[in-house]
């Protein structure tokens, strides 16, 4: 049953406090329609600019804040590229529709539309990032309707950006072996989302062949500046 | 031995707890927009931290509880300034920032904007946005921390950010874009 989608709702969604069947219903909602993404933009934007306003200072005696960590003017026209996906050249999907990869229908939508894809996973849970690897896998493995391989991004930032940690695990391991097994899978991890982990004094190293840019966010928008497909996970 | 182990307990719980200061120091500071009342509070939440940790059941949430006392602190603060009971709903615009006018030029004129934004929401909501946006507290420990239902959390939240969004609302390209994205659809 459809109901009504009040700010409350939008903020949970926004903050991540959502899950199941509830997320999943809302996501279906946010990608149909564009006055309820632009909210959700907005509010991104907004604990953003929030965030970045208030830097943390270094050591002890607290000092003068710091520099912000991005520059505020250059990101609304990311913000505003993110805002028109699904209703511009790009589109909006999400782990719900599916955790054994992209529906093959969907899949060859994307393959008649191009060769490009940027896979954006912002969540660091385990089913999450499980389907962001069968995703990339299956993008990397396809061709576009010319024949020619698919060219992936996979952008990762907030709690995804855990998938793209170094180390000795079975994830590393997974990773390592699907980026060395797919020359047209470029991993691209976001800065602003490892220094929010190193504010919290944890270590945080990304493994080799990952490539680290400024913001997830700014990479998106130029990639979909440049005609590239989106897919959220 | 055992007294050894004690102290050296302690002197993990200290080192721990000076951990957080920085965070807390951020926090303070965009409640009170005061450099130094913000340092004045951190230290005395870290001062009836480290004089109560043994009621700390679980050293994992230790930001989150040093946050609780620190909310405390800066409630206490305002009472003891003011002769309100509820200090939620307060707008305590007798503090001032500190920044000297020099300071103010190095800083751009939208951290600047969303600094005075953040800084006039009432006491309640200020305490919750910045919960939520720069220590990243779900709900669930904003509430805990500042012991209020987590309903109240997300309204809070959501005046706040309505008010934020309004005052803000040149800076947020969102909002000028929607009407394109209507069209285009």
């Amino acid at each position: 049953m459809m109901r009504d989608i009040s700010d409350e709702l939008l903020n949970a969604f926004a903050d991540n406090e959502l899950a199941g069947a509830e997320k999943a219903e809302l996501l279906e909602r946010i990608a149909a329609d564009a006055g309820l993404r632009a909210k959700v933009c907005e509010t991104w934007h907004l604990k953003e600019m929030v965030r970045s306003a208030h830097p943390l200072a270094r050591g002890r005696s607290g000092g003068k804040p710091g520099r912000s960590r991005w520059n505020m003017l250059g990101l609304p026209v990311a913000a505003c590229l993110l805002m028109m996906i699904g209703a511009g050249g790009g589109w909006l999907a999400h782990e719900e529709y599916g955790d054994t990869g992209i529906p093959a229908s969907q899949l060859k939508t994307i393959q008649a539309q191009g060769n490009r894809v940027v896979l954006h996973v912002v969540s660091g849970g385990a089913k999450e990032i499980d389907a962001a690897l069968r995703k990339a896998e299956q993008l990397a493995s396809a061709r576009d309707g010319t024949g020619s391989p698919m060219q992936v991004e996979l952008v990762a930032n907030g709690g995804g950006i855990r998938m793209l940690q170094a180390g000795d695990t079975p994830l590393a391991q997974r990773v390592t072996a699907i980026r060395q097994k797919h020359g047209n899978l470029r991993l691209v991890a976001c800065n602003e989302a490892m220094d929010r982990l190193r504010e919290r004094g944890l270590q945080f190293d990304v493994m080799p062949n990952v490539e680290v840019v400024p913001s997830a966010v700014e990479e998106i928008a130029h990639r979909l500046n440049q005609g590239w497909r989106y897919l959220q996970v | 031995m055992s007294i050894f182990r004690l102290i050296s307990r302690t002197r993990q719980f200290e080192e721990r707890m000076e951990e957080s200061r920085p965070r807390l120091q951020r926090l303070a500071y965009s409640w009170c927009r005061n450099r130094a009342l913000a340092d004045d509070l951190v230290q005395e939440a870290l001062a009836k931290g480290l004089k109560s940790h043994q009621q700390l059941r679980d050293e994992n949430v230790l930001h989150a509880w040093l946050c609780g006392i620190l909310a405390n602190c800066w409630h206490d603060h305002l009472r003891a300034h003011r002769e309100m009971a509820d200090v939620a709903d307060l707008h305590e615009d007798t503090l001032v920032a500190d920044g000297t006018p020099e300071a103010d030029c190095l800083q751009s004129e939208i951290v600047r904007r969303v600094r005075q934004a953040v800084a006039a929401l009432p006491v309640g909501q200020r305490e919750v946005v910045t919960l939520v946006d720069l220590e990243e507290f779900s709900y669930a420990e904003v509430a805990a921390i500042l012991e209020i239902p987590i309903g109240t959390v997300m309204s809070r939240l959501s005046r706040a950010r309505n008010s934020l969004k309004e005052g803000l609302r040149e800076h947020n390209p969102c909002v000028v874009a929607a009407p394109r994205i209507a069209r285009i659809k």
